[in-house]
């Protein structure tokens, strides 16, 4: 009996120092140095997303108290991951969120506010479309990391060739009526299989047609923020009500079905320049003149130059140019034991030290307006590059805010899909809203 | 659970908000027409993994039943793709009939031909991951149905054969009955594994175009993760559920055995 108590006894110790050793966090001994000893944050990213490790690492080493741990998850389940939090004991202490999704998740007590961490002066210095998106109920919830947008790549060689007149600043951007003559003009074989595409197949998502990121704003341009308020011009323009609470009027506007109609064009019928079908790398394989891609394609055929001259053209437009923004950031979960040190690593990889070096890095665009003086930053006032940059500051708007953006995303990538395999425009918007302001309304 | 859960509207962000709304999430299944939707699309996908995969496998049965060299490499070889992973399978026949490079529509255009949209359009995205599901499944029925052709006693094979009846005879007036049980087996087993099938349209449609694609599990996956509906979820997890009992149940009345051996 003396036996087994002690076996139990030290069964049970065992079990207590294994446990300690799993906790994310940490508690190493105090030192002078730590006088809370080591501290160690979890951070739940997707694979292959920021915040990258060797920008993890500089901070660790500027921060010695603290150690960080990583969680990966595919990217497609990063926000089932974290709606899943909030069901869990324990869990991250940061987590990366898609910039849109920050007010959901706020909006559920999944987020802490980070304004008592702000540098002085952040407001001020924040790109306006970022501070749009990733505050909620008048607190901020991340400073971002890299800042994102679309451009419309295009194949110098090849439109050269075509004769094409491509602009390269905001006040001479093409309508949409324009990309479109521009993009059949330089398409090469039949419209059903061209051995080069007018404009390269989505390389969003699953490679699809109907991203909300990148084919909303065809709908949205159409509309006019300087029509009178509660127009249908002006709705059009924003997606959805201002509070958030419907779709109805503003995504399902005459304007919306017109530019449903254009965007269908470019799917389905003689005028198509596209395919509803993934083809990936197509603008760097030569199989596309012009690619509506993100910033990040810049990044990618500067460190592996393709076999032709590119340049970046502005979005073009209907009625209003008009980007959408927004990328992957940083925000310190509403469960960590530890939200200063969280914040401070949060706000650190956003615009901090680390956070800037590592946007410079794959020169992608900064949260902050003052970082176009910092010397890494030279590209933004390049050309193609200062395309991009311009957008953000002069057109940037968020993706319409809501705390349902989850299911206005998905709901809006679904019906823009439709119509692009060629569902009536009118119906599917009208399905849509339907479908969109029942989610909203729960 | 589930069915507790069906009798409630919440989401998973605030899983502590929950709201009895007693069968109203079963009645969102008669009246969202998505959903009706959905089922017809599952009753067709199962359907025509069904016509497909029971005939096919049955002479896939027969074939491997013979005697001729190298039987148990081609036995391994019908089999392999059954233990597969779904997801790689999935992988691989989307890579062969996408429209922008794939090895079908290549080797189509290579004849002169405009190439195919197997995957996004109307209805060919259904018939491709029907397909697909059937000849990854048709392993596995032909190995049900071979043990069933094993069982069958040899005399009376041998007996029918000495009362003149041909092969084909042989076929259908003796082998076939006698192994009702195990095509009883087959076909239940096939229908609920069709109502169950997940990763064809999550991997290789998204459920398109047009929902033509969205087969029920893959809804109940959309309604709980992607749209915050787990209520609804449950509620239709239920009816899957009880449409396999269904189903089930109808199955052993029409094929019950009238043989014994």
């Amino acid at each position: 009996m003396k036996t087994t108590g002690v076996v139990a006894g030290a069964s049970v110790l065992v079990l207590l120092a294994a446990l300690a050793a799993c906790s994310s966090d940490g508690g190493g001994a105090a030192t002078a140095e730590c006088p809370d000893g080591t501290v160690t944050l979890t951070v739940l990213r997707a694979e292959n997303n920021p915040p990258k490790d060797e920008f993890i690492q500089q901070w660790e080493k500027a921060n010695s108290c603290y150690t960080v741990e990583v969680q990966e998850v595919p990217f497609d389940q990063l926000a089932t991951k974290t709606q899943l939090i909030g069901t869990e004991d324990g869990g991250p202490d940061i987590i990366e969120v898609d910039a849109p999704n920050t007010a959901t998740f706020a909006a559920a007590g999944l987020l802490l506010p980070i304004d008592d961490y702000l540098p002085a002066g952040y407001k001020d210095d924040a790109v306006p479309a970022s501070l749009a998106e990733l505050g909620y109920d008048g607190k901020i919830y991340s400073t971002g990391m890299a800042q994102t947008t679309l451009g419309l790549y295009y194949n110098k060689t090849m439109t050269d060739a075509a004769g094409i007149d491509v602009p390269t600043s905001l006040d001479t951007a093409w309508t949409w009526d324009q990309a479109l003559a521009a993009m059949q003009k330089c398409q090469v074989g039949s419209a059903d299989n061209p051995d080069v595409f007018g404009l390269a197949p989505s390389a969003f998502g699953n490679g699809t047609a109907g991203n909300t990121y990148r084919d909303l704003t065809i709908i949205r341009s159409a509309g006019d923020p300087t029509a009178p308020k509660g127009s249908s011009a002006y709705n059009t323009y924003y997606g959805i009500a201002p509070d958030g609470s419907t779709a109805d009027g503003y995504l399902n506007t005459p304007e919306a079905v017109k530019a449903a109609e254009l965007y269908q064009s470019m799917y389905q019928g003689p005028t198509k320049v596209t395919s509803n079908e993934g083809l990936p790398n197509a603008f760097q394989d030569g199989k596309a003149c012009f690619d509506l891609q993100t910033s990040y394609l810049a990044g990618n055929l500067a460190a592996t130059p393709p076999s032709f001259d590119w340049g970046i053209t502005p979005v073009p437009y209907i009625t209003t140019p008009i980007t959408q923004t927004g990328d992957m950031v940083l925000a310190v979960s509403s469960k960590t034991a530890h939200p200063e040190a969280a914040a401070k690593f949060a706000i650190d990889l956003g615009i901090g030290t680390e956070g800037l070096a590592w946007v410079a890095s794959n020169k992608s665009f900064p949260s902050i307006t003052t970082a176009i003086d910092d010397p890494q930053f030279s590209y933004l006032k390049e050309q193609p590059l200062s395309v991009l940059y311009d957008e953000i500051v002069q057109w940037g708007q968020p993706r319409p805010p809501s705390t349902h953006f989850v299911e206005y995303d998905q709901l809006v990538s679904k019906g823009l899909q439709d119509i692009a395999f060629g569902a009536d425009p009118k119906k599917s918007l009208d399905d849509l809203v339907s479908q969109v302001d029942a989610a909203l309304s729960r | 659970m589930l069915v507790r859960n069906s009798f409630f509207d919440y989401t998973l962000l605030r899983p502590d908000e929950q709201k009895f709304v007693g069968i109203g999430q079963y009645e969102r299944i008669f009246t969202d027409p998505g959903a009706a939707s959905t089922f017809g699309t599952t009753l067709l996908f199962a359907l025509g993994v069904l016509v497909l995969v029971v005939p096919l496998g049955f002479l896939v049965a027969v074939f491997l039943n013979g005697r001729f060299p190298g039987r148990s490499i081609v036995r391994t070889i019908v089999f392999l793709p059954v233990v597969t992973s779904v997801a790689v399978t999935s992988t691989m026949w989307l890579f062969m009939l996408t429209k922008n490079g794939g090895l079908v529509n290549s080797l189509i255009t290579g004849l002169g031909l405009p190439p195919m949209a197997f995957l996004t359009s109307i209805p060919w995205a259904l018939i491709s991951i029907i397909v697909m599901t059937a000849w990854q499944q048709i392993g596995f029925v032909a190995v049900l149905f071979l043990t069933g052709l094993q069982s069958v006693p040899d005399d009376v094979v041998e007996a029918a054969r000495v009362d003149g009846a041909s092969r084909v005879r042989v076929v259908t007036a003796i082998i076939l009955p006698l192994m009702s049980r195990t095509t009883l087996f087959v076909v239940i087993t096939m229908t609920v594994f069709s109502l169950q099938a997940f990763a064809p349209a999550f991997l290789m449609t998204s459920g398109g175009p047009q929902d033509s694609t969205s087969l029920v599990v893959y809804a109940i996956y959309n309604a709980a993760f992607k749209l915050q509906d787990p209520g609804f979820a449950s509620a239709l997890a239920v009816a899957v559920m009880l449409i396999a009992l269904v189903l089930s149940g109808i199955q052993s009345l029409f094929l019950r055995t009238k043989w014994s051996y």
